[in-house]
């Protein structure tokens, strides 16, 4: 194990338990059926390191970040940042790793964004003066400073997700991680968030960066490297030209799946 | 915790029109209670289960109406807390920051206590220019604060064990429904526990609504001191005594259960 890492998982193991369904209630004493969400991942980031994490729906991108971030538990395995096991001790986790949230949902609406900030910098231990000059930091750092006595519900779209970096930003964390966090931007603002999350977060400040997404063309234009998580488990890494032909072939070989299945469901329509 | 207060005090008073309500359903509920006693003035007199508490029924509702408000909140405030952040949104945001669970769950909850004891301090001060031939016992207050403290206490140890049941099962607290039911029908909110037979009587007193009940009346509708209602104070301090340390056990393994099930911030 090396500290010279950012992050570095090792053998990372996470199982869920699957609610019982119909006759299992019969049989209470029989074990629990699990899905494997992650079967032995491993895993590392440079700091100043961006790593795009690749994979189709349900290939255990979310676990892994959250596992990351402290939210979820570990069943195996190593999840080292800067040397520390975040999977042992989650507080850890949430102390050195920024889980971005960029759903506008997870803000105060009614709140104006200098109050919102200020709330959240309360939770990462930051109070008073020193809150008040880090929110004022990170508002100018995104373009925000105008916008701080506006209430959150009174933003744009791409506005509030660069108060959604900024809340990423307030604890100075030296690993940021980002869950799909253009699923549901139209093409301009994701390219802004992308831009805002290479330049600013990983080339100006150093931060490494781990950056789930499902959408190729966005791994490939802001990954140093990427990682593609399939079932579970590493499918394959390497910059994206390199491994380009075996991205392509899990995902279509994910969305073949997907066909059939959907062909069932219209024939059975009919 | 202070940051919490903040949030909270803002978004509610952001919402003008709500926290006018609240505040003017406290005077309504007093001045429908003063009616009533109005209409059993002929015959309070008569009634021996008031004896106890000054004879009156206006004084004795009106510690009754502003205690079981505060009754419902502590029970429901930290489950509420969680339920209403998980709706939201923002708990999962809450919970990546160092803050520990426990302490955005105490956090989110505190505006709500904060809140419901101004309420219940505003309807002892506008219930008691409403009583008449009777008076508020104000400089027995260091005894009341004994008891709303024990109170708080214990009611916090079912409103954090309702709370773990949230935050793993989302719904479905067995809890608050069964206990606030209780304390309406048996602990003596509206009406004398006395008036129930002595069976009753005495699963009324295994109920922490009771014993606040009791106390308070006791200290500020007949001024009596802390010795009058020791009785009632270490029942609530047991009550907490060993109801807080469970009701914090129960709602950490619910938390490291939900952590495991990766369900902490959905519902």
């Amino acid at each position: 194990m090396s500290a010279a890492w950012a992050v570095e998982l090792r053998g990372l193991g996470k199982r869920y338990r699957l609610p019982r369904r119909g006759r299992e209630w019969l049989k209470p004493w029989r074990p629990r059926r699990h899905q494997e969400a992650l079967a032995g991942v491993d895993l590392a980031v440079a700091p100043g390191e961006l790593v795009a994490l690749l994979g189709p729906n349900g290939a255990g991108k979310t676990t892994l970040l959250k596992i990351l971030a402290g939210l979820v538990s570990a069943d195996a395995g190593e999840a080292r940042v800067h040397g520390a096991d975040v999977a042992r001790d989650p507080e850890l986790g949430r102390a050195r790793v920024g889980y971005v949230l960029t759903d506008e949902r997870s803000f105060f609406w009614r709140l104006t964004v200098r109050d919102n900030l200020r709330f959240f910098a309360g939770l990462e231990g930051l109070f008073g003066a020193e809150a008040a000059a880090r929110v004022e930091y990170t508002a100018r750092l995104l373009g925000l400073g105008e916008l701080l006595d506006r209430r959150f519900n009174a933003l744009s779209a791409g506005q509030k997700q660069r108060v959604a970096l900024a809340r990423g930003l307030l604890a100075d964390p030296p690993v940021l991680v980002f869950d799909e966090v253009t699923r549901a931007l139209d093409p301009g603002r994701a390219e802004q968030v992308r831009r805002l999350v290479r330049e600013l977060i990983v080339e100006r400040q150093g931060r490494a960066v781990l950056f789930a997404t499902h959408d190729l063309a966005e791994a490939r234009a802001i990954a140093d490297r990427v990682v593609l998580l399939s079932g579970g488990k590493v499918a394959c890494e390497g910059p994206f030209d390199a491994v380009e032909a075996e991205v392509r072939a899990v995902f279509r070989a994910e969305a073949e799946a997907e066909e059939g299945a959907l062909s069932a469901i219209l024939q059975e329509a009919r | 915790m202070y940051e919490f207060l903040r949030r909270d005090a803002k978004v509610a008073v952001s919402y003008r029109l709500q926290f006018f309500f609240q505040i003017a359903s406290v005077l309504s509920v007093s001045i429908t209670f003063f009616f009533l006693s109005f209409m059993l003035r002929q015959v309070e007199g008569g009634i021996r289960s008031l004896e106890g508490y000054g004879g009156r029924y206006f004084g004795f509702v009106l510690i009754g109406i502003a205690f079981s408000s505060y009754l419902d909140a502590a029970l429901r405030m930290f489950a509420q807390a969680v339920r209403q952040a998980q709706m939201t949104g923002t708990l999962e945001a809450m919970l990546a920051t160092r803050t520990p669970v426990g302490a955005v769950v105490a956090g989110s909850a505190l505006y709500t206590l904060a809140f419901t004891t101004a309420r219940a301090a505003l309807f002892l001060g506008f219930g008691s220019l409403l009583l008449e031939h009777q008076r508020l016992h104000w400089e027995a207050w260091p005894g009341a604060a004994l008891v709303l403290g024990l109170t708080v206490a214990a009611t916090l140890a079912l409103g954090v064990f309702s709370a773990g049941f949230i935050v793993w099962f989302k719904q479905g607290d067995p809890v608050t429904g069964a206990i606030a039911g209780l304390s309406w029908l048996l602990s003596g909110i509206l009406y004398p526990k006395e008036i129930f037979p002595a069976g009753v009587q005495r699963l009324a007193d295994l109920l922490p609504m009771t014993h606040t009940l009791k106390a308070m009346r006791l200290a500020l509708l007949t001024g009596a001191d802390v010795s009058a209602f020791s009785g009632s104070l270490v029942f609530l301090a047991a009550f907490a005594g060993v109801g807080i340390p469970l009701s914090l056990a129960w709602f950490r393994f619910a938390v490291g259960r939900a952590r495991r099930a990766g369900s902490l911030a959905s519902y």
